[in-house]
């Protein structure tokens, strides 16, 4: 099998705070034949700056398509908003000269260029299609066998699906085959597609975290014994901010153990917990990492 | 102002009057048929005038079932040549972008699309807008990202950071003069 290499892009969120992710990935990937090359002088990708303006936007994720393009490799992406970024970036070069020239005589400034030759992919469809379901299964040394997870792909993975979703945008499947190859079962939930809240979290915190606790409350009636997620916004909101959610919504009953899928992974492929950073997930985690004990 | 502009929403689509005929007595896009500025010209393409409104966007919506929002009145908001009204408005900072408005809308409007083109054009006209933006920009232009690496805790209240976690130092651009001076320049903009 030909080797992969790809450019590791963190973006802000993850590489700032969401450090299990991270961690799962950097312990997970290279074992599973990814090499994982570092992007120095990586910025943000722009994509909460879309809202306000657009120029500003276009630059940070071209810039970071740059450095990928020097590398002469494509990139991995972790982050939802960061891998919908870069590829509506990469549909406005496209479509625009004009953007393209304007862009590049200031990318020029900083000593990068942008040859139109980089792809981008999520994790998921990484692990997916180009890793494969069935490597990841030949690398399970513990199977996580007789736990339930639902799953939560977030909105930007699979939206807009004009840019080519890497799953059906209305019946993603792929996440729960990764998770199935990995010894667990996983459960279907109506609310599967909705989303976590994140991004009206800055300007409207009680409605992001209203959406973020009914998810959760959907979650916890399909019975499942916890949720993998794979995007550091959603870990923030219905990990990190669980708690906060709960109160938001009146439901103390709330108790769902979220994941990294990668945090998953390493445990089905026997790696030790600290080095996937299972101690940073603030939800209540533990039930779950006694089963597999 | 919200007040009122909700008052305007709500008169379109109840009291027996229907949006149709408003949209018919109306000059329908009319201020998007001559474009003055590029942000207007990104709202003229997420293509407001084929909402023929179904509510499919409103049904899915998951900001209209927790604030006073609804992105299809907004897009009947623009068919009516309320704009001004729109962007002087808290409404259009109430999508979550989850984008299923703009997934699934049977006639390619894009609600979401039309909002966020509301929300450039407000910015452009120089009116104000929410904070918290200014402050991601400012942390981009100073750090090459929206925010530091932080400590954060594990469950039993220790707290830990890249390093004693054993990660490699952190991103930013290489030449921070250089980026901030690229930046600064299409903060002008």
């Amino acid at each position: 099998m030909k080797p992969l290499k790809l450019a590791l892009y963190l973006g802000c969120t993850i590489q700032s705070e969401q450090y299990a992710y991270e961690m799962s990935v950097r312990e997970t990937l290279p074992r599973l034949g990814v090499e994982l090359v570092e992007m120095e002088g990586a910025s943000c990708c722009g994509h909460p700056i879309k809202n306000v303006s657009m120029p500003m936007w276009l630059y940070l994720s071209t810039r970071n398509l740059a450095i990928a393009s020097q590398l002469g490799l494509d990139i991995l992406t972790l982050c939802n908003g960061c891998y919908m970024s870069l590829r509506e970036a990469q549909k406005a070069l496209d479509e625009d000269a004009n953007l393209r020239s304007r862009i590049a005589q200031l990318l020029e400034a900083e000593g990068l260029k942008y040859e139109g030759d980089v792809k981008v992919y999520h994790l998921l469809d990484a692990l997916h299609d180009l890793v494969g379901v069935d490597r990841v299964k030949d690398a399970v040394e513990r199977p996580l066998e007789g736990l339930r997870f639902a799953t939560h792909y977030g909105c930007h993975i699979l939206r807009p699906s004009e840019l080519g979703a890497p799953d059906d945008p209305e019946d993603p499947h792929k996440l729960e085959e990764l998770i199935e190859a990995l010894g667990a079962e996983t459960v279907d939930y109506p609310e599967k597609l909705d989303c976590c809240g994140a991004e009206l979290a800055m300007n409207y915190s009680d409605a992001a975290l209203t959406m973020a606790g009914l998810k959760l409350r959907a979650v916890q009636r399909c019975d499942a014994d916890g949720l993998a997620v794979i995007c550091p916004f959603c870990m923030r909101m219905l990990d990190a901010k669980q708690d906060a959610a709960k109160a938001v919504i009146g439901d103390q009953r709330i108790s769902v153990p979220v994941f990294y899928y990668t945090q998953l992974l390493g445990l089905a492929m026997g790696l030790p917990q600290e080095g996937l950073g299972l101690n940073l997930n603030l939800s209540p985690v533990d039930g779950v990492l006694g089963r597999l004990a | 102002m919200r007040c009122e502009v909700r008052f305007m929403a709500f008169n379109l689509v109840k009291d027996g009057v229907s949006v149709k005929s408003i949209w018919g007595i109306l000059p329908n896009g009319m201020p998007l048929t001559s474009c003055t500025s590029e942000m207007e010209e990104i709202l003229r393409r997420s293509h407001p005038e084929m909402c023929y409104h179904c509510g499919k966007c409103a049904s899915g919506c998951p900001s209209a079932r927790l604030l006073e929002f609804n992105p299809r009145v907004i897009v009947g908001m623009v068919q009516a040549g309320l704009v001004d009204e729109l962007l002087k408005s808290s409404v259009i900072w109430m999508c979550a972008s989850c984008l299923k408005c703009k997934e699934r809308c049977p006639s390619e409007v894009a609600p979401s699309d039309v909002i966020q083109a509301l929300r450039l054009m407000t910015v452009e006209r120089g009116l104000p807008f929410p904070e918290g933006y200014s402050t991601l920009m400012f942390s981009i232009l100073e750090h090459g990202m929206i925010q530091t690496p932080q400590e954060v805790p594990t469950r039993e209240l220790e707290f830990v950071d890249r390093k004693s976690l054993g990660l490699p130092e952190a991103q930013k651009p290489k030449d921070m003069a250089k980026f901030s001076e690229a930046i600064g320049r299409l903060m002008e903009e």
